[in-house]
């Protein structure tokens, strides 16, 4: 019997939601409570819960006010939670494990709040109050070839802030240089680059930032409260100077800029340089050397010196998915950091296109790259052969909302070359490899525990692929239909169909018809919309769609499948799970399974039940299909329908576009404990 | 700060280093403390009083301690029935029995058999006197020094069955029913965890490791133990209370919000179940 904290969301009057998991609690249980405890003072208090337990989720709303309280003048709170309830009159009581990533929560300009656990992964609730006012905690700071780059929240307990100013002040002269070109990084993130190549050789200078805030001016020195290790802490610039970050001993920032080194100096460096030349040989003999006593040591491996963090995506096949979003976050945010792609031959030029740092899987080096690695980030399964060694913290992000059937849950497994419990036995293994599992929502959740047999972490923070679903901008879409070139002015209809194993079309052979007449489409809604078709790419080649070239664009290719969501406005698809993304626009779906009777016994592996809970209308013949397109084309807005807000709800209701920069949190987190 | 109630359930209670500790802290603080005395084993008043004394005894500033008598004993209560005082039978032996600190008893006997020994503080006030029926407890009558019973214990077997608790008047306001019963409990909580379901903390070996993962954590662990389970009958309000500690929120919403609380950290469970969303400190 567990209870699991699984999420915090802010509501509204600065109440937070607490969630829990409940895991093997028996059904009928009664006077649900949770009880905090404090435990310095040894305060407790005790919140009812008078909503019962659903699909094994309960919520607990709490105001983070009835966290703090006079006290011998204590101004840090750390408080246990315990999860207590009757079943029969007899009393039970758990207390409340952790696997959720909390970053810091400000509540006020002087107190927040984080999730943390402790030593024995207990959740705590840490209250901090009485910080400096004149204290501004940032989440990142690096410096780039763009100068220095600041990221920070852009709220206060749900209070936005404005006119985000950074302030780099020269400590000898007390000259300023202002910079307030805010961008919105991520939602609820803010991202201000200073240029510091005009910033004077030999001095150093004091970071702080001004914003508005509840209508005043607020001034603070910004401060970096862990270590710097990930970020990009020097970087020379082109006139010869290195500028440095460093942190004070009371975390403020203080930027220092190195001028250019004279002559001597180089030829000093130079001849360190031989040195550590002559080091590296003496090292290579060594290693040669050693290897035979490796061999011995049954060839260990010791961790690399900077952290490392392999990525992988459907089996190194893709740069994408969950994994590209959690990589272009650590990019930005922690760049000191080493992020390497695990990718197959065919994908290497894609890396090397778009300088993405990779290793070829099923080679010596991917080997020993894996094996000195600290995290792997994948989003489907490892070889069973691929040893993980007790050093590597194994994050699985999965790639998708299940909407078949998967693992445990396959009864009854026909696959040729093994057996339903051989392929039980190896999905568990394999699952339990995993030290923390993405979850996009509670029904995931569940599915992952049933189906995978996963006992470990669950970090139910939404998925990183969706982040820029949530995030993007109207700017960012007349970008990417600019890019595309989709008409500004059209409506775009997406049309996604499931690949199906009966559709197989030989290249050239013949010509693979859409289930629709393009003709009528086109007559009906072609002055003023367009057709994006995303198909598997067998179907792809063989479909011919000369003729219709300023109204039908083939994107089966595209890499990025999000793109072609956030650029059009309405998905038509059938049994694919793309409309669990796809929903988190709110705009409109319809489903058109055209070859339904066909498809009905596959129905009975859903988890969903394909009449009663997908977010939209269902068409079964073509111009019913047609009929719908014209009317949801008029509803862009899908929050008014009852039935498409409560899949929302249940689907989608981790919508604050922060999933890939909680992951990035929980590997900091790690690094640092 | 704001004065502080101490409630204190059993002996055991004031036993604890850490109410000693709490306590001193507050003093120290010169915040005005008060201390409910809501154990319903009169008998054990006395060592209490010694405890509070010793603790309290550099201090200028005194601790007041309430009874459940003096919360209640105004109350309009139901007259007693005629024989719920046992009464001794005229006749009998006494021998007065002097103890070292001035106090002494008088005790009742009929042949060999001790029919009651009546306590007696040294200033010559009435304390309590216990009967008894077979050599084994049958009834306590507690005075306090008072003239009136205060308190009025029954036991059977030499195990208590009901506490009444009376008013100035010598009505009865509450009756307690005692039960023993076997209970299971049930938790899922670490040794290092500070809050415990029963008053049984899984036992932590000396120089025990703390490991890393902690597999007990994950599993339940399952206490079977005798418990006493106290029904409340109210006969000044005829509420009905959910058992013992659903009347001990009661006592303590009586002293309103503007006291800070102190409970053991044994009756926290049970305790802030009846008191939801109050803070409540503990020792």
């Amino acid at each position: 019997m567990r209870a699991i904290l699984s999420g915090v969301h802010p509501k509204q009057g600065g109440q937070q939601s607490l969630e829990l998991e409940l895991i093997d609690v028996p059904y009928a249980v009664t006077d649900l409570a949770m009880i905090f405890m404090e435990k310095n003072a040894l305060a407790t208090f005790n919140v009812p819960i008078h909503r019962g337990v659903r699909n094994n989720m309960l919520k607990v709303r709490v105001d983070m006010q009835s966290f703090t309280f006079e006290h011998r003048g204590q101004s840090d709170f750390s408080w246990e939670m315990y999860f207590a309830f009757n079943v029969d009159h007899q009393p039970y009581l758990l207390q409340v494990e952790s696997e959720y990533v909390s970053g810091r929560h400000q509540l006020t300009l002087s107190s927040y709040f984080e999730i943390n656990s402790d030593d024995e992964e207990h959740a705590l609730l840490d209250v901090h109050t009485n910080q400096n006012v004149d204290d501004f905690s940032i989440t990142s700071i690096n410096l780039t070839q763009g100068g220095l780059t600041v990221t920070g929240h852009d709220t206060i307990n749900g209070q936005r802030l404005g006119q985000q100013t950074l302030i780099l002040k020269d400590q000898a002269s007390g000259e300023q240089v202002e910079y307030a070109d805010t961008v919105n990084l991520l939602h609820g993130l803010f991202a201000i680059t200073i240029p510091v190549d005009q910033l004077n050789a030999g001095h150093f200078y004091d970071l702080r930032i001004e914003y508005h805030f509840q209508g005043q001016l607020v001034d603070q020195r910004v401060i970096w409260t862990r270590a710097l290790a990930g970020q990009n802490d020097v970087q020379p610039q082109s006139n010869g100077q290195t500028v440095k970050i460093q942190a004070t001993p009371t975390s403020g920032v203080v930027i220092s800029v190195l001028p250019p080194l004279p002559l001597t100096a180089k030829v000093a460096a130079l001849g360190s340089k031989a040195g550590r030349v002559r080091n590296k040989v003496r090292q290579l003999n060594t290693k040669v050397n050693n290897r035979y006593m490796r061999w011995l040591f049954k060839r260990n491996h010791r961790p690399f010196e900077t952290t490392t963090i392999i990525f992988e995506s459907f089996g190194g096949r893709q740069v994408s998915d969950s994994p590209l979003a959690i990589y272009r976050l650590f990019k930005r945010l922690y760049p000191g950091f080493q992020l390497i792609w695990s990718v197959d031959r065919s994908a290497v030029a894609a890396c090397k296109a778009n300088g993405i740092p990779y290793v070829v899987r099923r080679t010596a080096k991917w080997v020993r790259t894996l094996e000195k690695a600290r995290f792997w980030i994948s989003n489907a399964r490892f070889p069973a052969w691929v040893k993980k060694p007790k050093s590597v913290t194994y994050i699985q992000t999965w790639h998708g909302t299940p909407l078949k059937k998967l693992g445990l849950d396959i009864e009854n497994v026909t696959m040729p070359g093994t057996n339903t419990a051989a392929y039980h036995r190896n999905f568990v293994n394999e699952a339990n490899r995993w030290d923390a599992l993405v979850s996009p929502n509670d029904y995931s959740t569940q599915i992952f525990r049933s189906a995978f047999g996963f006992n470990n972490q669950i970090l139910k923070v939404g998925y990183p692929r969706n982040d820029e679903l949530i995030n993007a901008s109207a700017d960012d879409i007349t970008a990417l239909k600019q890019k595309l070139n989709i008409p500004l002015d059209k409506k775009v209809v997406l049309y996604a169909p499931t690949y199906r194993d009966n559709q197989f079309a030989e290249k050239g052979k013949y010509t693979f018809e859409l289930p629709f007449d393009l003709d009528q489409f086109k007559a009906q809604f072609g002055t003023d919309t367009v057709l994006i078709l995303r198909m598997h790419y067998l179907i792809s080649n063989a479909l011919d769609i000369s003729g219709y070239g300023d109204f039908v664009y083939d994107l089966s290719s595209y890499p990025n499948i999000s793109d072609l969501y956030l650029v059009s406005d309405l998905l038509i698809t059938d049994y694919s799970s793309v409309f669990f993304d796809y929903a988190y626009l709110k705009r409109p779906i319809l489903f058109y399974p055209y070859d339904y009777h066909l498809y009905k016994d596959e129905l009975r592996g859903f988890y969903l039940d394909y009449e009663k809970d997908l977010p939209g209308e269902i068409a079964h013949d073509e111009a019913t299909l047609l009929k719908d397109i014209e009317l949801y084309l008029q509803r862009p807005d899908m929050s008014a329908d009852p039935k498409f807000q409560k899949f929302y709800d249940r689907f989608c209701s981790i919508n604050d576009g922060l999933a890939a920069w909680k992951v990035v949190n929980y590997v900091v987190h790690q690094i640092e404990q | 700060m704001e004065p502080v109630v101490f409630l204190v359930t059993s002996l055991a209670d004031v036993r604890k280093d850490r109410f000693g500790e709490k306590l001193h802290d507050l003093l120290d603080q010169g915040v005005a403390v008060k201390i409910i005395f809501a154990d319903l084993d009169l008998l054990e008043r006395a060592e209490f009083d010694h405890i509070i004394e010793t603790l309290t005894a550099r201090y200028d500033q005194a601790v007041t301690v309430e009874s459940l008598y003096a919360l209640f004993r105004l109350e309009k209560g139901a007259q007693l029935s005629a024989n719920a005082l046992v009464a001794l039978a005229p006749g009998l032996q006494t021998k007065r029995v002097q103890l070292a600190d001035g106090s002494y008893y008088v005790r009742y006997l009929k042949d060999d058999q001790i029919m009651s020994n009546d306590y007696y503080l040294k200033d010559g006030r009435h304390y309590y006197q216990v009967f008894y029926q077979n050599s084994q407890r049958q009834q306590v009558i507690f005075y306090g020094g008072q003239q009136r019973p205060r308190t009025v214990r029954n036991y059977r077997d030499d195990q208590a069955v009901e506490t009444l608790l009376l008013n100035h008047a010598g009505e009865l306001v509450y009756r307690f029913l005692h039960k023993r019963v076997m209970s299971q409990r049930r938790y899922n909580v670490s040794p290092a965890s500070q809050l415990q379901l029963t008053k049984t903390i899984v036992p932590v070996t000396p120089g025990q490791q703390r490991k890393k993962k902690v597999d007990p954590q994950r599993t339940l662990t399952i206490v079977d133990e005798p418990i006493t389970e106290t029904a409340v009958i109210d006969y000044v309000n005829s509420r009905q209370f959910d058992g013992l500690y659903d009347f001990y929120g009661y006592v303590l919403t009586r002293f309103g919000s503007q006291q800070r609380l102190y409970v053991s950290l044994a009756d926290t469970v049970a305790l802030t179940t009846e008191l939801p969303n109050q803070l409540i400190f503990n020792y």
